[in-house]
């Protein structure tokens, strides 16, 4: 029982403590792009930043709104971080360091990540106020429709290394990173993976000018740093994912074998690349208008993801391929 | 350990949070608790008619979801389903492909052709779309003054 507390603590606390820092990171580098200097007082260059924030969030008064389900309302943040956190369980830091080596660990998580939509919708249905309820209605029609396209990348990945396992579909890519044979899909990937992190330029349901905070906007000190969390929490879920299928997770490339310590330090790299990816997103693009985002992943995304399963799916076929 | 680490996520936050409310202060008033409306009073419930759209996302979703699940088995046995088991798979395709353009064809997704932004001009004048602020404010605020 105390092992366990230990291994989930060591799950859980570097995490937030990484949450922390990628908020300072995503302060200096947008301020470095738009030639400012960023966080710079708190601590040495600004570092201590991130938990003075939290200090504050957690002295101050949560305002609860009287027209508000006050249940539904507290409850919706704790359902979006629990559930953020939740999916870390599945992920293979380095070889057999995994919290749980699940043989069906991409099935759990994306089943935990596509409940996160709950917190959403549950958050901005209880607060009854305007920007609340428009946010979480744009928020929840976005993250579900680019679950679908999102889902599909995640089927071609599979049928190419035939297990659901993380694991083993890193193993799989000893001979080749899966970015080379699937350049189009990665592409794909990048653009849903901003959306389904309500990133820019896909930020719509907190866009500052229309909807003020969107769904978040009557949550205020700890709740609000809940939401926060999980939604640095699955950026980071999804930098992590990104590098698990396309960069080949831990390894080290030209098959260099390596110990646990630094394939897990090679992880937290890619996934460190990826992460300043969505900043630099951030700081480069304009944000889209709603019908487009929607016209995107319908229109564009889904009928791709499908044909490009169909492609790979003959493809493989065709060649008669084997399982790893 | 996955069990326990699903449980104990929950009681985490949950810590979290009651930490919060033994610490910080709480002293609310009529207008801090107030539904937020950018500095004016609330005219009416947050919960209101809207775009039919959302909710037609929320149905394709439902059906594409299922449809994507339908995949999941045939990806990891892939390997091991002879060739007739692929063109099953192919043929689930070509029927999901076929209600996907039905789909397209009938502008579902199409959020700015929805029914409701034809009956409206496209661009209505600025003048009269002041005037209808003006009315709805003040229809609004006739209960509370009888």
């Amino acid at each position: 029982m105390l092992f366990f507390l230990l291994e989930s603590f060591i799950i859980l606390l570097p995490l937030l403590g990484s949450i922390a820092f990628m908020t300072l990171a995503e302060r200096k580098v947008m301020a470095s792009m738009q030639r400012r200097v960023g966080p710079n007082v708190v601590g040495f260059y600004g570092t201590l930043q991130p938990f003075a924030d939290g200090l504050k969030l957690l002295l101050k008064e949560a305002v609860i709104p009287s027209h508000a389900n006050k249940v539904i309302f507290l409850v919706s943040p704790f359902i979006t971080l629990s559930l953020a956190l939740m999916g870390w369980a599945a992920i293979p830091f380095a070889k057999g360091t995994a919290l749980a080596d699940l043989s069906l660990g991409v099935l759990f998580l994306m089943a935990v990540s596509s409940l996160g939509v709950y917190g959403v919708l549950l958050a901005g249905w209880s607060a009854n106020s305007k920007y609340a309820f428009l946010g979480s209605l744009r928020s929840s029609a976005q993250l579900v429709s680019y679950e679908l396209p999102l889902a599909m990348v995640i089927l071609i990945i599979v049928s190419i290394t035939g297990s659901l396992s993380f694991l083993q579909i890193v193993e799989f890519q000893q001979g080749v990173w899966l970015i080379i044979p699937l350049l189009p899909l990665s592409l794909v990937w990048f653009i849903i993976i901003l959306a389904e992190t309500n990133r820019a330029p896909f930020d719509l349901p907190e866009s500052e000018s229309e909807l003020v905070a969107g769904f978040m906007v009557e949550h205020s000190a700890f709740p609000f740093a809940f939401f926060f969390l999980g939604e640095y929490a699955s950026i980071l879920i999804m930098s992590v994912l990104t590098s698990i299928f396309f960069f080949g997770g831990y390894l080290i490339p030209f098959g260099i074998s390596s110990s646990p310590f630094l394939q897990s330090f090679v992880l937290g790299l890619k996934s460190s690349l990826v992460f300043f990816f969505f900043i630099w997103v951030r700081a480069t693009l304009p944000r889209v208008r709603f019908d487009q985002l929607m016209v995107l992943c319908w229109c564009s995304l889904l009928p791709l993801g499908f044909a490009f399963f169909v492609l790979i799916i003959c493809t493989l076929v065709a060649f008669e391929a084997t399982s790893y | 350990m996955l069990l326990f680490f699903i449980l104990f996520v929950p009681l985490f936050v949950l810590i979290l949070l009651g930490v919060h409310m033994l610490v910080a202060t709480s002293n609310p008033d009529a207008a801090k608790v107030s539904p937020y409306e950018c500095g004016m009073n609330s005219v009416s419930d947050a919960r209101q008619k809207f775009q039919v759209s959302f909710f037609l996302v929320a149905l394709l979703f439902i059906v594409f979801d299922l449809e994507i699940l339908f995949l999941y088995p045939l990806t990891v046995s892939l390997y091991h389903i002879s060739l007739f088991g692929f063109w099953i798979a192919m043929v689930f395709i070509l029927i999901i492909t076929v209600g996907f353009i039905y789909e397209l064809a009938s502008n579902v997704l199409d959020y700015a052709k929805t029914p409701s932004s034809k009956i409206t001009p496209p661009n209505p004048p600025r003048a009269k779309l002041l005037a209808g602020i003006r009315n709805y404010s003040t229809s609004s605020s006739l209960p509370s003054s009888t």
